[in-house]
């Protein structure tokens, strides 16, 4: 794929409406991802913060609004309740390059690890099975995990776990990395080797979407930090800013709430 | 085996030029001294040798074929075989059905086996299914205890489940004979039937016009009655 | 067998056993354990084949493919085995020889008349002049098609449930990597379902074992039928008079199928174990604390 302009967004969504039924969870969204910047998503649970994410790359749909990757925008077909992606290949490419690590880490089960990061570029990029192992063990040994490439996933920690799926995301060497609460379900001593994973990346310039809970990633490596609420962006901007100066009582509360 | 399956082919071909008339009769296989499976695993008994007979004078080609009594009566009207030669009686809720040739063993005795002289016949009585003695017992008063096959049914008297069989007396003289003692033939014999006759299909008219002709010359000639005496003994009753 | 067998009533002891146990009723006997086993090998992947099939077709978006796949599976399941066995083998070989008629047959008519079926003798599967072991093939093949067909429904049934009980997030996360529907259904759903789908699949198999028997419904004559008439007694007409011995016989296929179940176990437990690898089970979670 010829690259875009390095000007253009990675992602770009521009007032997003998503209900589920009757329940409207996103009311007008904007967003946009930057190349090499990363965007933190905060806000209190049932803001729409995780929907927000999971529309990016199309694993939900969403009523109204555009969204944009790469500067192409999606193609619909159908209105409202019954709006869908219009062009199949147009959503595998787009959820080719915005690889996603989830709370609940999600390695495939019946797959070892060195499986488990291999298995989409080889079925759906169709990429020689052995220029993607070489590929597979260098992101396994980045994350820390080389040694558990032929371990089954329940055979790991929870922390090992994640960071094999990280491996897994990095290993699409897609444009963009989307993260969904990807240090919630872990216990605080495993949470840190995940946040330097995170962090490392970060640092190298990889353009990333985080939804999180952490405040203190948040500050740490975002670019830019969107409070979002009840389906709206409350506030918006750098994280000094937005830690340092919350302007709305809202971020204010919700950042006091967190801190203690 | 690549010979063999040729072998097997050609005598399959070869049997479609010359043997058209190739007449599949079904038995149970499990009713001697009618029929019964030898030791050797084939078909035999009284019926064995009277069929082959009646396919000879007929100048038929015979293939025997065993089915299990309960489905004996659907299978020849689908056609999986042409001729039931099954100690079957001729009775007529079986000739709404199908059609019998005349009679190739006279009206037997039906009778009562049990293991002690005073047993109850208005008690539990074993039959085998769907036979016209299980209909008999059903219509005495009795209980009637159905069995798939004969065999069952005489076990049943022996283990307590039932305190009689009813069935063909010549089916069971020599079950009595060979029990030591254990059991005896008690209260009356009943003439049941019209005798036992080959089942067909009703339409098959050509097939039961040249097996009536063959079963008359066989009791025109007495080779009929000697095939009798030679299965069921000197006391059986004859044409 | 043996030519000192040639008069059984003249001998006794260890030589009658010898003679007894090789009669040719006894070999028939014995070939009906092979019998059996062809059976079981050939039934079991059919009937997994078809309840692939049928799980397959009721998880389809299309209405009439998905409720073809479960009215199959509950239809069948719904009627009682016996029936299944003595009427829809009568009506298949029927209806088969109707189709045949129709190619072969030089007027071909409506061939149930009143209660009678009636074909061209051309139409007759196999034909009517064939040698005993095609008619014998035949109600073979109709035995393990039949067989199939109402143990596909009931495998049917556990691998739509597998297929159900397969983590919804599994199968998103394999969406969200930009999976087909069918990459999703093939590399991920179907080998994670196998793991829930055993346990049902491991009963139907020990029904299977066990269902067997119906065999004899269908003009086939397996190792229940054998051991029935071999042990039923035998008056003086038989070259080897005895008395009632099927509880023998019957021990005798006791201990056959308890083998044959306990070897089914351990394999079961076996692949069982091999499926868990990694899998988030129970199973997996004792392997990762063996494993810590």
């Amino acid at each position: 794929m010829p690259q875009a302009p390095s000007d253009t967004p990675v992602i770009e969504i521009r007032d997003l409406h998503k209900s589920y039924g009757p329940l409207e969870v996103l009311k007008g969204v904007d967003l946009v991802a930057p190349r090499g910047h990363v965007v933190s998503l905060i806000g209190s649970s049932g803001s729409g913060k995780s929907t927000l994410l999971r529309c990016c790359n199309l694993l939900e749909d969403s009523q109204q609004g555009e969204i944009r990757f790469e500067g192409e925008a999606v193609h619909w077909r159908g209105q409202g309740l019954h709006r869908h992606p219009a062009d199949r290949a147009q959503v595998t490419r787009i959820r080719t390059n915005l690889s996603m690590v989830f709370q609940q880490f999600n390695l495939w089960s019946h797959l070892t690890i060195l499986q488990n990061v291999m298995e989409a570029p080889v079925t759906v990029l169709r990429r020689d099975p052995k220029e993607v192992e070489a590929k597979a063990r260098e992101y396994l040994a980045k994350v820390g995990i080389a040694d558990k490439a032929d371990a089954w996933p329940a055979q790991l920690s929870g922390g090992q776990q994640q960071r094999a799926a990280i491996a897994r995301a990095l290993c699409m060497e897609p444009r963009a990395l989307l993260f969904d609460e990807p240090t919630s379900a872990l216990d605080p001593e495993l949470e840190q080797e995940v946040v330097r994973v995170i962090k490392a990346l970060a640092d190298e310039g990889r353009t990333m979407l985080l939804v999180t809970h952490d405040m203190k990633l948040a500050a740490d490596c975002s670019d830019h930090v969107i409070f979002l609420h009840k389906g709206l962006i409350e506030e918006q901007g750098p994280p000094a800013q937005l830690f340092g100066n919350p302007q709305s009582d809202r971020l204010r509360g919700f950042l006091s709430a967190t801190a203690a | 085996m690549k010979n063999l399956l040729l072998a097997t082919a050609l005598i399959a071909v070869s049997g479609a030029a010359f043997a058209q008339d190739v007449v599949r009769l079904g038995t149970e296989g499990a009713y001697p001294p009618f029929n019964f499976i030898n030791d050797a695993g084939e078909v035999a008994g009284f019926e064995r040798e009277v069929g082959d007979e009646l396919c000879k004078r007929a100048s038929l080609t015979c293939e025997w074929v065993t089915n299990e009594w309960d489905s004996i009566i659907p299978n020849l009207q689908s056609g999986n075989y042409d001729v039931i030669i099954a100690g079957m009686s001729i009775t007529d809720e079986r000739d709404e059905v199908i059609d019998f040739s005349q009679n190739y063993f006279p009206p037997a005795s039906s009778a009562y086996v049990a293991m002690a002289a005073d047993a109850d016949l208005k008690g539990v009585v074993a039959a085998q299914v769907s036979t016209i003695q299980a209909g008999y017992v059903a219509e005495s008063g009795a209980t009637v205890l159905e069995f798939a096959t004969p065999d069952e049914s005489v076990a049943a008297v022996r283990n307590g489940e039932a305190v009689a069989v009813f069935a063909d007396k010549d089916f069971l003289v020599p079950i009595v004979a060979e029990s030591n003692g254990e059991l005896m033939f008690v209260g009356e014999e009943v003439q049941l039937g019209g005798g036992v006759g080959l089942g067909l299909r009703e339409s098959d008219t050509e097939l039961k016009d040249k097996f009536n002709a063959a079963i008359q010359s066989m009791k025109d000639d007495g080779s009929l009655n000697a095939l009798i005496e030679k299965h069921f003994g000197a006391e059986a009753a004859k044409f | 067998m043996f030519a000192s067998c040639a008069d059984p009533k003249s001998i006794e002891g260890l030589t009658w056993a010898m003679c007894y146990l090789t009669s040719g009723k006894h070999l028939d006997f014995y070939w009906s354990f092979l019998t059996v086993l062809l059976l079981l090998a050939l039934t079991a992947p059919a009937a997994l084949a078809m309840g692939f099939a049928g799980a397959t077709a009721a998880r389809s978006r299309l209405l009439p493919v998905s409720l073809l796949g479960k009215g199959y599976a509950a239809i069948v399941r719904g009627v009682p085995d016996i029936v299944f066995f003595l009427f829809f083998v009568i009506a298949l070989d029927q209806g088969l020889e109707y189709l045949k008629s129709l190619a072969v047959c030089e007027n071909p008519v409506w061939p149930w008349q009143g209660l009678e079926f009636r074909v061209c003798p051309e139409a007759k599967i196999p034909l009517g002049k064939s040698s005993a072991f095609w008619h014998q093939a035949y109600g073979f093949a109709l035995a393990v098609f039949t067989f199939a067909l109402v143990f596909g429904a009931f495998a049917a049934n556990v691998l739509y449930g597998a297929m159900n009980a397969v983590p919804r997030a599994q199968l998103e996360t394999a969406e969200a990597y930009g999976m087909s529907h069918g990459q999703v259904f093939r590399r991920i759903l179907v080998p994670q379902m196998w793991v829930y789908a055993l346990p049902g699949l491991s009963n139907l198999w020990m029904i299977l074992i066990k269902a067997t028997p119906l065999l004899f419904l269908l003009g086939v004559k397996d190792i229940v039928y054998w051991a029935r008439e071999l042990g039923g007694s035998k008056t003086q007409a038989y070259e080897y008079p005895h008395p009632d011995w099927r509880l023998w016989y019957f021990l005798g296929l006791l201990v056959f199928y308890l083998l044959f179940t306990k070897v089914s176990e351990i394999v079961l437990a076996r692949i069982s174990a091999r499926l868990n690898h990694g899998q988030a089970t129970a199973g997996g979670e004792a392997l990762r604390k063996a494993a810590a």
